[in-house]
């Protein structure tokens, strides 16, 4: 019988109160892992009320003993690394070494929270006015809910999770119902720290459970990471509701290749940044704009590198790219590509019939590239969410930078260069959060905001950073007079 | 296994450490007197490699710049362990050798490439069984 998932509430694993559950599905092999309960907005009260009431504690708690905790949960995540590795591979169908990756990031954002004592500090000034002290001090909020996306199942919770309750606050997390094995996993080893019950919450759900986290007045904030739609949609109903949000959402990025580039290093880069996680992440490149002479030589290494790419399941060492997360994903690029042909753009390497041995029924595309795309095309404006490159080919480092900046979306952007000066003038025009030079995932680091600009981003404070810090607290001002 | 990645490279290592280990662990069993030890020395190096090869896996692995990596035949390493005279124990070492020699220019994360240094020169440093006996 398949195992139907708990949701981790005060520290007990309860059964969601409902009768709907999604199947966990196994990208490259089909298998059903698990049920995910679709959990009620009943079961989300339980939760935040287990939450809010941990909180008053909690917040007690010395920063210090806090971020100890998170000390102990970094040791257990390094002794299951590869088990949690796994599980992603699994449940989400990346390879395996993407899978360490991501949990490699995720463990550098626990470590990132050690440092909050240092980091919410406050501050202070002595006779602000005659005899005067004035005071910022730097205080908790209470509950806050992290929805999370199907991509990134261990590593986007961490961006957030850790930060939050070291700063003293607690949290529900809300994985995907995709991919909810690995936050559940990750929940078990939440409970070998002996945290006080109710610090870290976990309901598995969809919609009626995002919904009714947004709408409980004890939440103070929600942390979401997804689809610009839906994140828009987040960001309205959350701030309706009085809650502080950010809101990281879709992309559509652009990799300049300048003629100056070294294509001998920045191919194999190329080929990491659009085929990485089978482009289903929101840094992965979308667009090539080969720019001036290079345009001819680029899209032959391109094609060169891109059919030497070996798909296949992720467990599979020599797996180079896995699997699609869904069928329905799958779906929507093969849709996508569809559509870039109906449009006039020229199908120069088309992966959809792709076929893994011993993996038949997996939901595979292969690499896919189109050439002769033009700034119009949906190809050129639309997320793909898929291992599918365009190039435009553009005549000169001016037009490079309007087409990236005519972008509804600012994730990310990147230039190929060994010339300093186009560096310098990319990073300081180009309209994205997230800018690489020579790199083609320009992925911030735990210590640095995670940017996005236009449709990309909704809110103020991004996730990751000193912001993290500053979205998880508020600051107090106390005005005193002694004397 | 194909040495297309840098996880895929770093289990293989792991893996031929592995190989080496049982062989060692068996000829110090098999042996006598310093020969012994020697075996069970090397069993015992073969560990801690495998032990820092698995950390570097764990702990190095850079999401930003995981390329492919071309260029490497895993054929060429792969070990021949019927044979247990000296020379063919030396044999297999040189062979681990150029593995490390071949691979860590391929790998473009510098903590890796040192790990990857360091087991080559321990390996480098063996002394030469056929010429001692």
């Amino acid at each position: 019988m398949t195992t139907q998932l708990r949701n981790l509430i005060n520290g007990e694993w309860v059964e969601a109160t409902t009768e709907k559950f999604t199947p966990v599905i196994n990208p490259g092999t089909q298998e059903v892992l698990a049920e995910c309960p679709d959990s009620t907005p009943d079961d989300v009260k339980r939760a935040v009320n287990a939450a809010s009431t941990a909180y008053v504690e909690w917040r007690q708690t010395p920063v210090l003993s806090r971020t100890r905790y998170l000390m102990t949960f970094k040791n257990l995540l390094e002794e299951h690394f590869e088990k949690i590795s796994k599980l992603v591979v699994k449940e989400a169908g990346k390879t395996i070494d993407e899978a360490r990756g991501e949990v490699r990031r995720g463990i550098e954002s626990v470590e990132f929270a050690f440092s909050v004592p240092s980091l919410m500090t406050g501050f202070k000034v002595e006779d602000i006015s005659s005899g005067i002290d004035e005071t910022a001090e730097c205080q908790p909020l209470g509950v806050f809910a992290m929805l999370a996306p199907f991509n990134f199942p261990f590593l986007v919770p961490m961006w957030f999770l850790p930060v939050a309750i070291a700063c003293g606050n607690t949290m529900v997390v809300k994985p995907s119902p995709t991919t909810p094995l690995t936050m559940d996993y990750v929940f078990k080893l939440w409970e070998e720290v002996e945290l006080p019950e109710g610090v870290v919450n976990l309901v598995h759900g969809g919609v009626d459970a995002a919904n009714a986290l947004m709408e409980h007045p004890d939440v103070k904030g929600v942390s979401f990471v997804g689809s610009s739609t839906v994140g828009k949609i987040i960001y309205e109903k959350s701030t309706k509701h009085g809650k502080r949000v950010q809101i990281q959402g879709g992309a559509k990025n652009y990799l300049a290749v300048m003629s100056d580039a070294n294509l001998a290093t920045a191919v194999p880069n190329i080929m990491g940044s659009f085929y990485g996680c089978a482009g289903q992440r929101c840094l992965a490149g979308s667009v090539v704009l080969a720019v001036g002479d290079i345009y001819e030589s680029l899209k032959k290494e391109l094609l060169t590198a891109a059919r030497k790419l070996k798909v296949g399941y992720g467990l599979d060492d020599a797996s180079q790219m896995g699997a699609i997360a869904t069928q329905k994903s799958k779906e929507r690029i093969l849709g996508m590509i569809k559509k870039g042909i109906d449009e006039g753009a020229e199908l120069l390497l088309d992966g959809r019939n792709l076929v893994v041995d011993g993996y038949e029924t997996g939901n595979f595309i292969g690499p896919s590239i189109f050439d002769k795309v033009t700034p119009d095309m949906t190809l050129a404006q639309e997320e793909i969410f898929g291992p599918v490159m365009s190039i435009i080919h553009v005549p000169d480092f001016e037009t490079a930078v309007t087409t990236i900046n005519a972008s509804n979306y600012g994730n990310a952007a990147s230039i190929f260069t060994q010339k300093g000066g186009y560096a310098r003038e990319f990073k300081y025009r180009v309209n994205a959060g997230n800018i690489g030079v020579n790199v083609g995932v320009a992925a911030a680091t735990a210590s640095f905001p995670f940017g996005g600009k236009n449709d990309s981003f909704f809110g103020d404070l991004h996730g990751q950073g000193p912001d993290s810090v500053r979205f998880y607290t508020d600051y107090k001002v106390v005005i005193e007079r002694w004397v | 296994m194909s040495l297309t990645q840098f996880g895929s490279i770093l289990s293989f290592a792991i893996l031929l450490e592995e190989k080496l280990e049982e062989l060692y662990k068996e000829l110090a069993s098999k042996e006598n007197g310093a020969l012994s030890e020697e075996f069970s020395k090397r069993a015992k190096a073969c560990v801690k490699r495998k032990q820092r090869l698995e950390r570097s896996r764990r702990e190095n692995i850079t999401e930003i710049t995981l390329e492919p990596i071309e260029g490497l035949d895993e054929k060429k390493y792969q070990l021949n362990l019927s044979g247990t005279s000296p020379q063919e124990i030396d044999t297999l070492e040189k062979q681990v050798i150029t593995f490390y020699f071949d691979v860590t220019p391929k790998i473009n994360v510098l903590e890796t490439r040192r790990v990857l240094k360091r087991c080559q020169k321990e390996h480098s440093n063996l002394k030469n069984l056929s010429e001692e006996k």
